[in-house]
């Protein structure tokens, strides 16, 4: 069992903290050697290296490197077209307002290897760091997962588009009223899958519930690592509410023309086999209750285009909204396939309802 | 949706066979997995040829779109001759020692007759970035879609599990410059059923071992005569000399007893065992000390200066052992530095600006190996350091053919050895310089 971080670390953490903020203007480098040299911190233990990879990914994230490459380019060009060296640093320094020297000193600063400690603003904070920690250390010990199990009750869309995107190897074991349960196992010999899990963890806390049980394995050491909802780990950065403009442009417009109608953006997942299907929107009327779930397409991966035709021909109530150019020539008159240009119309995805309406009657509370 | 009894699908980066023929053998990799098998995505050209031969129906959800009649590229003319037997292989093979122009009209023509989206898989960004300026000036992104991708390596293996199912055309250029393990996650996990390879040099230990992957060898070309190579012997400097030989003397240390020990294992096996053992770890660290300063010297500095001195006027290459030294000399010199480090695009633009004449030179460690067409440089500057045989061979080949590589060597070092096995043959001439004194 991991020792969490809690409000018990606080004096240490500050210690750290200021020592940190005392190595401000100076490179990274540097305060590595510090480290190195100096002795541990009897109240951290072992966790004093933990709150240190921490605090140097935090100050790795606030230091904002200087804007050097277009002044290496000028040099380099100045250079190439015959100037000496001292010349062509003069006249570029110039350019810039700074002195030759300071040019040739600073020429990349703005690289990794030279960049300099920016002491982030506002500071963190003990108890934000101590969130921060516990999140690095869920990380560190998933990536020893030999397999695991995660359930999700809402607002899990983010989560499972981000483990689909790293390949993380999740799939559907089940899918009931009370959320989605997946399963995970590391393939043989790959590591990478297991980082993928662990990649997860910041977005977990942005799910309505969650329960991750993973079975693993720390030199040598076998246990089973539980994370749920409430656990105290600082949740990743907010997942964006729409994965593509046209998305946005659709929601907006159609809360604007269709007073009538909900638009949820987050339905409930459908199980296709191993796999699940997230549907863009849900509309729902809200005098007759009826609801229709809305996907829409882009097709910038044109593979995925039968899994969708398969889908639309499982869900009566599914509306597909294609590039019209992209229309299967088959599709072009299909009740249930909205063809756009530049924006998804409201007005053709509204008819399309209609039509549904005539066709198939009130189904209100049918999902 | 076509009902037929056999489906192939790919789900996360595994082929998955549903309702396989009882009567029928399936392909070797296949394994049971409830009712239905699974294995690498590499076998759906293997399933799909099986279930052709025997005559069964079957519905392959893996075949990505084929691209729309006007984004296929036009072909080259005349077409590679490659093409033909690559063709009458079923689409897959390995072509040795091509060109690169030639290379890319293979691709084309590849592409052209199999009417797929293809894959370029290359060693590190410096290749992609080559491909890209190449792919970029035959227009191959047309209406938005993108008929050839080029990706690292790393990143195809990374993201294979869903570019598995967009292309049905891999291109792996220079496998032999991939790290094992990176390629075989490439090669298992691409569900392409055409399959091309482009390797400098056939190596009949490594062709086997690629076969399964990319198909077997369906053309050799002579790469021809190289640039002409000069070997500078350079001294070095008394207080390296002492860091090197101190250096030299604890690897050997350690370095005996283990061959004494383990007399058929190799050096490799020496640096698995050192990394774990404490006592070994020092030997090891110091076998890096000791390359560290034959690699990159005063004497290097001085010399590489007077290179860059010499042939201002043409285009110079500088491959340096390190990141430290290649900013060390672009800071000294004014010649941009190609490394990892820097941001994307301004790697690429210096090295398009190099193609276009409007950089004389750069310099850089690594991806300077492939990031220029072959032939574009006229003097290369190999200042140490090296990964093997295949590297010194591609960055030679930056060089053209009337041009003038010249390699540093530290007098009296593991380079001399190196130099030798790397160039393979005798340089066409050797000079023991010393360089700053006059």
């Amino acid at each position: 069992m991991p020792a969490w971080f809690s409000d018990r670390d606080r004096p240490w953490l500050r210690d750290l903290l200021h020592e940190t903020e005392a190595a401000a203007g100076r490179p990274f480098a540097e305060l590595g050697r510090r480290w190195r040299a100096s002795d541990p911190d009897p109240r951290a233990g072992r966790r004093l290296a933990v709150a240190r990879h921490v605090a140097r990914a935090l100050l790795l994230a606030a230091a904002r490197p200087p804007r050097l490459a277009a002044i290496r380019q000028q040099l380099f060009a100045a250079a190439a077209s015959g100037l000496a060296r001292d010349e062509a640093l003069r006249e570029v320094a110039a350019a810039h307002g700074c002195t030759p020297d300071a040019l040739a000193s600073d020429l990349f600063a703005d690289l990794p290897h030279a960049r300099r400690i920016v002491w982030p603003d506002p500071p963190p904070e003990p108890s934000r760091f101590t969130l921060l920690a516990n999140r690095a250390i869920a990380q560190g010990v998933l990536v020893h997962a030999n397999d695991a199990t995660l359930q999700l009750i809402g607002a899990s869309r983010a989560l499972l588009r981000t483990a689909w995107l790293h390949g993380a190897g999740l799939s559907v074991d089940r899918v009931t009223a009370e959320g989605v349960h997946l399963r995970w196992s590391r393939a043989a010999g790959c590591r990478r899958r297991a980082r993928s899990l662990a990649a997860l963890v910041p977005l977990l806390p942005w799910t309505r519930r969650h329960v991750l049980r993973a079975r693993c394995a720390v030199n040598g050491l076998d246990g089973t690592l539980v994370l749920t909802t409430g656990d105290a780990i600082l949740p990743g950065p907010e997942p964006r509410p729409y994965d593509s403009e046209l998305e946005r442009c659709f929601a907006r417009d159609f809360a604007a023309a269709a007073p009538g109608f909900e638009l949820l953006r987050e339905p409930t997942p459908l199980a296709t086999g191993d796999h699940l299907a997230f549907p863009d929107f849900e509309l729902r009327c809200r005098s007759s209750g009826r609801r229709w779930l809305l996907e829409i397409a882009g097709l910038r991966d044109r593979s995925v285009l039968p899994g969708k035709l398969a889908l639309l021909d499982r869900e009566p109530d599914y509306l597909l909204c294609v590039p019209r150019q992209l229309v299967p020539a088959g599709l072009v008159d299909h009740p249930r396939v909205v063809g756009f240009g530049r924006r998804v119309t409201v007005a053709a995805v509204l008819d399309r309802i209609a039509a549904q309406r005539r066709i198939g009657g009130p189904r209100a509370g049918r999902r | 949706m076509e009902s037929c009894g056999t489906t192939l699908d790919l789900c996360a980066g595994v082929l998955r066979v549903c309702h396989w023929p009882s009567a029928l053998r399936p392909p070797f990799g296949l394994v049971p997995a409830g009712a239905e098998l699974r294995g690498p995505a590499r076998l759906r050209a293997a399933v799909r040829r099986t279930l052709q031969q025997s005559g069964a129906a079957f519905d392959d959800r893996v075949t990505p779109p084929p691209l729309a009649p006007e984004t296929v590229p036009r072909p080259p003319q005349p077409a590679p001759t490659v093409l033909h037997a690559w063709l009458a292989n079923d689409r897959r093979g390995i072509a040795c020692g091509l060109p690169e122009t030639t290379r890319l009209d293979l691709v084309m023509a590849a592409v052209h007759t199999t009417r797929q989206q293809a894959l370029v898989v290359v060693r590190d960004s410096g290749a992609e970035s080559m491909w890209l300026r190449v792919f970029g000036s035959h227009g191959v992104r047309r209406g938005g879609e993108e008929v050839c991708a080029v990706a690292t390596a790393a990143d195809a293996a990374r993201t294979m599990h869903w570019r598995a199912r967009r292309h049905d055309l891999l291109v792996v250029d220079r496998p032999e410059q991939m790290p094992h393990t990176t390629l075989e996650a490439v090669l298992d996990g691409s569900a392409a059923s055409s399959r091309l390879g482009f390797v400098d040099r056939p190596d009949a230990r490594l062709l086997l071992r690629w076969a399964a992957g990319l198909g077997p060898v369906v053309g050799v070309a002579h790469a021809g005569p190289g640039p002409h190579r000069l070997e500078l012997v350079l001294p070095l400097p008394a207080h390296d000399r002492i860091t090197y030989d101190a250096a030299w003397h604890t690897f050997l240390g350690a370095f005996d007893a283990f061959a004494a020990t383990r007399p058929q294992a190799g050096f490799g096996t020496f640096v698995q065992q050192a990394r774990r053992d404490e006592r070994q770890r020092p030997a090891l660290l110091a076998w890096h000390r000791a390359l560290h300063v034959a690699s990159w010297n005063e004497a290097k500095a001085a010399a590489t200066a007077e290179l860059l001195q010499r042939h201002r006027q043409q285009r110079v290459l500088v491959f340096t052992p390190s990141r430290e030294s290649a900013y060390q000399l672009a800071c000294t010199h004014l010649i941009a530095p190609v490394t990892a480090e820097l941001p994307r695009r301004e790697r690429q633009q210096a090295l398009a600006a190099f193609c276009a004449g409007r950089l004389r030179a750069l310099v850089g460690p690594r991806l300077l190996d492939l990031g220029v067409p072959e032939g574009t440089a006229d003097v290369g500057v190999l200042v140490g350091g090296g990964y093997g045989r295949n590297q010194h061979d591609a960055r030679c080949r930056r060089v053209g053919r009337s041009g003038l590589v010249y390699q540093l060597v530290a007098l009296d070092t593991v380079e001399v050895g190196r130099a030798h096995r790397f160039g393979r043959s005798a340089a066409g001439a050797t000079a023991v310089a010393d360089p700053g004194r006059r």
